[in-house]
């Protein structure tokens, strides 16, 4: 605006100019007129040429800079330092070129990162590539062995499955040993009660048995009295027997009147003799009496030595049965105990079934997922191989454009 | 006429018989003492009722060998007097037989012969009428009381004579 006031201002003083300067020299009216207009134009456009040849030296010299700028050089600077529109152009244009300048830095700059950048992520992408395929290797080694870790729990299951019934029937056979124990605890009590009383029996029966000892020794006494009883009525009908043949003697001494006292005689004799004959048979049976009697006194000592022994014995099962019956209750106890551990174990194996049961889903599933992973990390190995290429393409880009803005001096 | 009655007994095994006007009485006597010097056949002396007795083993003397008896009793048959200081010791079983037979009765068992010879004398010969029969078909060998008592006066005096001699 400013331009073109001071362009029609230039003008139309030019024109005045002219015609002031024109004025003097002009001749007659029509001719001086033309000439002051004339030489007012002339010297307008001479004016107008001066000015604007004053007005565009700035224009010129910015299109210099802008010349020079096209060519890439922007380390150029615009001196311009006037306050009308150019100047204001200028000062644009150096503002536009300094900010053209810092972007072109910038981008430089950024190229160049962008490059180190593409660079460095196309490295990176290379090892991430390399390790992603080690990581699928490692995955699909992770896979196969996840899939054998499932086989393995899975057999592990079916095992501990196996152990689990086996520790249940232990339990129950625990329980069943419990019963059993608890039985013969119960048994082994009623033995030591049976052998306490017939440890008593056998006492009682010692005693009976010394009883009949002591009264079959007083029999064996009697017997022996009876011997000597028998002893003194054989003595007696030995005597008598004596008598009465002597008593004979006489009786055939004295012929025909003796006769009678003869028949006595040898009837006394015949009693005597059968006294002497069943004295006889008593001490033989009162001497068997006696043997015999010595042989069931002897008896009844060995039975008495049998009996205290038997006792003994039988008092010795009897605190055997009572050790037995303690250990057995011990036993009980013990066998309590495991019942209720392997109750417990049971228990616990049955949890722990369950638990590998889902150890081995979770295996199983694992196995997928690692499967999975696997083929993730294949996909994830392609796509950063993807990467990789176009990391490079990146770096490539990034260089190009490097080389393009290269075309700008900036230092 | 009333059989001669006789005191039978066994001896050696064998009945034999002592004529009853020869015998006083039967008697136990007590242990005899011995005699020294006295043969074999004379057991010793023995008290019968205060008296002393000269009690002869007769089996001895007739060498039928040592009359059995049980310790401390002595069966005896007291001879009647002459010899009435004399017992025989016998063995039991002793009976009073009568009826006697004198005759000696056929087969006379094998034997008495030998017996008989006691010390070279004859004291019962065989066949004579010193071997009779019992009522009960029982067959004794009768011995005398004299003559038993001459038998062992013999063995006595032989006993002492040969002592003296050795003397």
């Amino acid at each position: 605006m400013q331009l073109k006031l001071g362009l029609s201002f230039m003008l139309v003083a030019a024109l005045v100019i002219g015609v002031t300067v024109g004025a003097p020299y002009a001749v007659e009216p029509p001719y001086d007129l033309f000439v002051m207009i004339f030489g007012g134009l002339l010297v307008a456009l001479l004016a107008a040429w001066g000015l604007s040849t004053w007005l565009t030296r700035n224009i010129r010299a910015l299109a210099g800079v802008a010349a020079v700028i096209s060519q890439g050089d922007l380390t150029r600077k615009v001196e311009i330092r006037g306050q009308d529109e150019v100047g204001d152009l200028a000062r644009s244009f150096d503002a536009m070129l300094s900010s053209l300048l810092n972007i072109v830095m910038e981008v430089r700059s950024t190229s160049e990162q962008i490059f180190e950048s593409a660079q460095s992520l196309s490295a990176t992408a290379a090892e991430v590539n390399a390790t992603t395929e080690e990581i699928a290797k490692a995955a699909a080694n992770i896979a196969r062995g996840a899939e054998t870790q499932a086989e393995m729990v899975g057999r592990t299951s079916s095992i501990t499955r196996e152990m689990a019934e086996s520790i249940a029937e232990v339990a129950d056979r625990a329980q069943a040993v419990f019963r059993f124990a608890s039985e013969a605890g119960e048994r082994a009590r009623a033995g030591r009660q049976s052998a306490t009383q017939a440890t008593r029996k056998i006492l009682e029966m010692a005693e009976r048995i010394e009883r009949a000892r002591t009264s079959v020794a007083g029999f064996q006494a009697r017997a022996l009295q009876i011997n000597k009883t028998v002893d003194f009525i054989t003595e007696v009908a030995h005597q008598t027997h004596m008598l009465a043949l002597n008593a004979a003697i006489e009786a055939a001494r004295a012929g025909e009147e003796g006769r009678g006292f003869g028949v006595i005689a040898e009837e006394v004799r015949k009693l005597a003799d059968h006294a002497r004959g069943f004295a006889e048979q008593i001490s033989l049976l009162a001497e068997q009496i006696n043997t015999e009697s010595g042989t069931v006194i002897l008896a009844m000592q060995a039975s008495e030595v049998a009996t205290s022994e038997g006792g003994q014995v039988v008092a010795a099962a009897a605190s055997a049965l009572d050790s037995i019956a303690e250990s057995v209750l011990a036993t009980v106890e013990r066998v309590k105990e495991i019942s209720e551990l392997t109750g417990r174990q049971a228990r616990g194996a049955e949890v722990l079934v369950r638990s590998i049961e889902e150890i081995s889903r979770i295996a199983a599933n694992n196995a997928a997922g690692t499967q999975e992973a696997s083929a993730a990390t294949e996909e994830q190995t392609a796509s950063m191989q993807e990467m990789s290429v176009s990391a490079q393409t990146l770096a490539r880009t990034s260089d190009h454009l490097k080389e393009l803005i290269s075309i700008f001096r900036i230092n | 006429m009333t059989p001669p009655a006789v005191v039978r007994f066994q001896l050696g095994g064998r009945p034999h018989a002592l004529p009853l006007p020869e015998v006083a009485e039967l008697a136990d006597l007590p242990e005899p003492v011995p005699v020294p010097g006295a043969p074999p056949a004379v057991a010793g002396l023995s008290d019968l009722r205060g008296r002393v007795v000269t009690v002869i083993d007769l089996a001895r003397l007739l060498r039928l060998g040592e009359e059995r008896r049980e310790s401390g009793r002595c069966f005896a048959i007291l001879l009647a007097a002459p010899f009435g200081h004399i017992a025989l010791t016998v063995e039991g079983d002793v009976k009073i037989a009568t009826g006697l037979d004198p005759a000696p009765p056929p087969g006379i068992p094998a034997g008495a012969e030998d017996r008989a010879m006691a010390g070279g004398e004859c004291v019962i010969g065989p066949g004579t009428p010193e071997e009779t029969a019992l009522p009960d078909a029982e067959i004794a060998i009768r011995l005398e009381a004299r003559r038993i008592v001459q038998l062992c006066s013999r063995e006595v005096r032989g006993r002492f004579r040969i002592e003296t001699e050795e003397e």
